[in-house]
């Protein structure tokens, strides 16, 4: 699969419009910056003192400054018109169109609803191609920002302001982003990946979430489930103060894209998840080596 | 030139100067010479920090996926970095100029208030060393320098991590340096109003006095916004309000809005002495008269006054309404007319000039080139879609570099290499000076230029540690090792700093031939500054008194009537 990770490798509709106002505006600068420079090194070469020289001694001319306030002038006015455009063609009014996803950013995690089905999922985005989807962000408690620079527009989360972005994405594959505004200890570790699928893949992908896991079916699974009744993991995992973990197994990802999900890296996450990701709400939990073996086989088979 | 008012009386170097001997009398000191040599000395240690601070920072990003500083370090290290090098260390080096240069450009005694000037120093002091205390504490700023609200509330900012005292040492010593500025911009207005030598008539006025009075009203107008959301903040922490809390119905984009109506100005506040140094050396050292006076002056109050327009721009990826994006694009944009009149007036003014390079006027003319991009990448910032898509990442970190390091820094620079000979009454060394400024052109374009392609690969501002993306690595490790040439160059002016001090060339009263009347008095000048200001008739009085010596016609490579 494609993995899309800068601003110059457009994967949606609207960050095709930002790049383009983006090289308009490079080339504006370039030949601003041409004249500036060129100017000054002529005038430094060809002014550099030498003996017997008298310069002139000007100091004004009214034309010469009309001229350089006319032509910025006329150019700020139309880099504002493509600014104007492009605005209205990637971030169009809602007008009362309900949100396809909606977004709610922790410390240090992306909790994800998605409507109309009710699925509820964290950290891993899935989205379909070739439609104009509206995605509503929230914030549990600081500002955060929503980047993934191949999509273009980023967009504040501040608690108290539900935002919204708009994305078409043109192309399947993997889009990386992060948090982009500085949320607090974790901000380094709050990643994001958006897998974007044919619309037929990501309805599989929907409908699979809308069942259940499979129970687990290993004794060291049914073990693990014992743990994770017992030592509580619920009170948040169950309830939005910490990720959903109804299919976790499936991700490809744990901690907001801080550890690639594999056995191991789970065992050690379960074993400190402050070493790991210093500040996150996780505490360590004291658990043993088999209590962490059967978690991990637990929650890997959570599918 | 005037040399019979320099006799044997009066001291050749700074530190023969009997007035200026021993402990005692500086920190008794309101003489404006000496107030604005203690705001050099501070502010440059201060700088001098916060290199360090860089430096730990370049060292830790130098490859992805390290940790060899934990989060709670870094966030320390960035936050007390940009906090540092804005209130502690370019803001009072400017101020620092302003209050040095000042008086003695306009031929007064002293500023109109000493006492007060001597206040607003003790002022900064005490805050930039209350503020480095809460390194004693076990907790410093750790949210950025902007601090944003709900971060720095109590709910957030204590943890088993953090103790949260961090937040209450900045918020007081950035109280107290803001006083002691308002007080420096006060005092300059008053300066510049009443105590011009009777016959410098506002058109006589010199651009660097211009500049920094438009100065003084930026900080009279910008800092007590901070002041008052900095209270605010107090309250919300130890009082219990809920001004910026959202946990109990606070707004935390009203502290958005305070900090960048003080923040946006205080930008032009670290921009505009320098544009004031620039336009007093590139003329001196280009024998020509300042290129466009009045449209320089003019552009100087248009900036001053848009400045206060475009605050939101910091802002625009909050999701504000349409109108508002849309006029707060535009202000922003209207600001790079007066700036592009500003380097079109300085390129003219060397245009067809004699032009002399030494170590000023070399900073000069890199800051030229430097700021233009700095400004361009900021007209980019105003077209909102691309705001959009860069702000909060890299490409700002390279924008803002380009505009206060390759910028304000650079003159300031230019400055101390154009005025030491007068505040110390010797030369700084000019070979150690070109070594200086190749390395500090290498390294710093080397360290900040790469940076903006950062920013479009997908680099967050503000991170400890990054992922190994495309290009990231590479680009990090060439910025990291440009970042210690620039730090190179930087020591090298600090060692020419103080080795100039005993053992630089005597400068005598005007050693680059300048034109304004602090070139007029004695190098350092005396305590009382003038024993004779002699009659300001153009805008280049020295000059003036020089043709009427050396009778008319005789003139060796002026010619001309205009200036």
């Amino acid at each position: 699969m494609t993995t899309f990770t800068s601003v110059l490798n457009p994967g949606t509709k609207q960050a095709s419009e930002i790049l383009s106002s983006f090289y308009i505006m490079l080339g504006v600068a370039a030949f601003i910056f041409a004249i500036v420079t060129g100017l000054t090194a002529y005038a430094v070469i060809k002014f550099r003192r030498r003996k017997g020289q008298a310069p002139k001694q000007f100091n004004e001319n009214v034309r010469l400054e009309v001229l350089w306030i006319a032509i910025p002038t006329l150019i700020v006015s139309g880099l504002f018109v493509v600014a104007v455009w492009v605005m209205w063609e990637v971030n169009p009014s809602i007008l009362g169109k309900k949100p396809d996803l909606t977004v709610v950013a922790h410390q240090w995690w992306w909790e994800l609803h998605y409507s109309p089905s009710g699925v509820t999922a964290a950290n891993e985005i899935h989205l379909p191609v070739g439609q104009k989807l509206l995605i509503r962000f929230k914030s549990a408690d600081v500002i955060h920002t929503f980047w993934v620079p191949s999509f273009g527009q980023k967009i504040d989360v501040i608690p108290g302001h539900p935002n919204h972005l708009w994305l078409t994405i043109e192309h399947p594959g993997l889009y990386l982003g992060r948090c982009n505004s500085f949320c607090g200890l974790g901000h380094a570790h709050m990643g994001i990946m958006v897998v974007a699928q044919s619309p037929e893949d990501f309805n599989a992908w929907l409908a699979h979430q809308q069942q259940p896991a499979p129970p687990p079916s290993t004794d060291q699974a049914k073990k693990g489930f014992q743990v994770f009744i017992n030592k509580n993991c619920g009170i948040c995992h169950m309830t939005g103060i910490g990720p959903d973990l109804m299919h976790v197994g499936s991700r490809e990802t744990l901690a907001a894209g801080t550890l690639s999900n594999t056995p191991a890296n789970m065992a050690k996450w379960l074993k400190d998840p402050q070493a790991i990701k210093m500040g996150v709400k996780m505490p360590n939990n004291g658990l043993t080596t088999d209590q962490i073996t059967y978690l991990t086989a637990y929650l890997e088979g959570l599918k | 030139m005037n040399n019979e008012t320099s006799a044997s009386k009066t001291a050749e170097s700074i530190l023969d100067v009997l007035e200026y001997k021993g402990l005692l009398s500086w920190i008794s000191s309101v003489d404006h010479k000496q107030i604005g040599i203690m705001y050099f000395v501070t502010s440059l240690l201060f700088l001098l920090v916060g290199v360090s601070e860089a430096m730990v920072m370049r060292t830790q990003l130098i490859k992805p996926n390290n940790h060899l500083l934990s989060p709670v370090t870094y966030n320390q290290v960035f936050s007390m970095h940009g906090t540092t090098m804005v209130f502690l260390a370019v803001m009072p080096l400017l101020i620092g100029f302003m209050i040095y240069f000042v008086p003695l450009m306009i031929g007064a005694r002293d500023m109109a208030f000493p006492r007060m000037n001597a206040l607003g120093y003790w002022l900064y002091l005490m805050g930039g060393l209350l503020l480095y205390f809460s390194f004693f504490t076990g907790d410093t700023l750790h949210m950025g320098w902007s601090a944003y609200a709900p971060l720095t509330e109590t709910n957030y900012s204590m943890n088993k991590y953090m103790i949260g005292t961090g937040v209450d040492y900045w918020i007081i010593g950035i109280l107290l340096t803001g006083a002691g500025s308002i007080m420096s911009s006060i005092n300059i207005l008053a300066t510049v109003a009443f105590l011009r030598t009777p016959d410098m008539k506002l058109n006589l006025v010199p651009l660097f006095v211009w500049m920094s009075a438009a100065n003084a009203v930026l900080i009279l107008l910008a800092v007590p916004a901070l002041n008052v959301a900095l209270v605010m903040l107090f309250i919300d922490r130890h009082l219990h309000g809920f001004f910026f809390n959202p946990v109990a119905g606070g707004e935390p984009l009203l502290w958005e809005h305070y900090f960048w109506f003080f923040g946006h100005p205080e930008v032009y506040i670290l921009i505009l002495p320098g544009f004031g140094i620039i336009s007093e050396v590139i003329p001196v050292f280009s024998q020509k008269p300042i290129f466009g006076y009045a449209f320089l002056a003019v552009a100087t109050i248009a900036i001053a006054f848009l400045s206060f327009g475009v605050w939101a721009h910091h802002m625009f990826a909050t999701g504000m309404d349409r109108t508002v994006y849309y006029v707060f694009a535009l202000a922003s944009m209207l600001i790079a007319i007066p700036t592009g009149v500003k380097i079109f007036n300085w390129i003219a003014t060397m245009w067809g000039g004699s032009i002399k390079f030494e170590t000023a006027m070399m900073f000069a003319v890199a800051f030229i080139m430097q700021f233009t991009i700095g400004g361009l990448s900021g007209v980019a910032f105003a077209t909102v879609p691309i705001d959009w898509a860069l702000t909060h990442t890299y490409f700002v970190v390279a924008h803002f570099h380009y505009t206060l390091l390759g910028g304000t820094l650079f003159t300031v620079m230019a400055g101390f290499y154009y005025w030491y000979p007068k505040i110390t009454g010797r030369m700084l060394s000019e070979m150690l000076g070109k070594i200086q400024f190749w390395l500090m052109v290498i390294g710093f374009n080397g360290t900040f230029f790469i940076l903006f392609f950062a920013g479009l690969e997908g680099m967050p501002r503000r991170v400890y540690t990054y992922r190994n993306l495309p290009y990231l690595a590479n680009i990090n490790l060439i910025s990291s090792l440009s970042a210690y040439v620039l730090a190179l160059g930087i020591l090298l002016f600090f060692i020419n700093l103080v080795v100039s001090l005993k053992k630089g060339k005597l400068a005598g009263d005007n050693p680059w031939d300048g034109w304004t009347l602090e070139w007029a008095t004695t190098s350092p000048p005396p305590p009382h500054n003038f024993d004779r200001i002699p009659p300001v008739r153009s805008l280049r009085p020295l000059l003036d008194l020089k043709r009427e010596r050396a009778g008319a016609g005789a003139l060796d490579f002026y010619e001309g009537e205009n200036g």
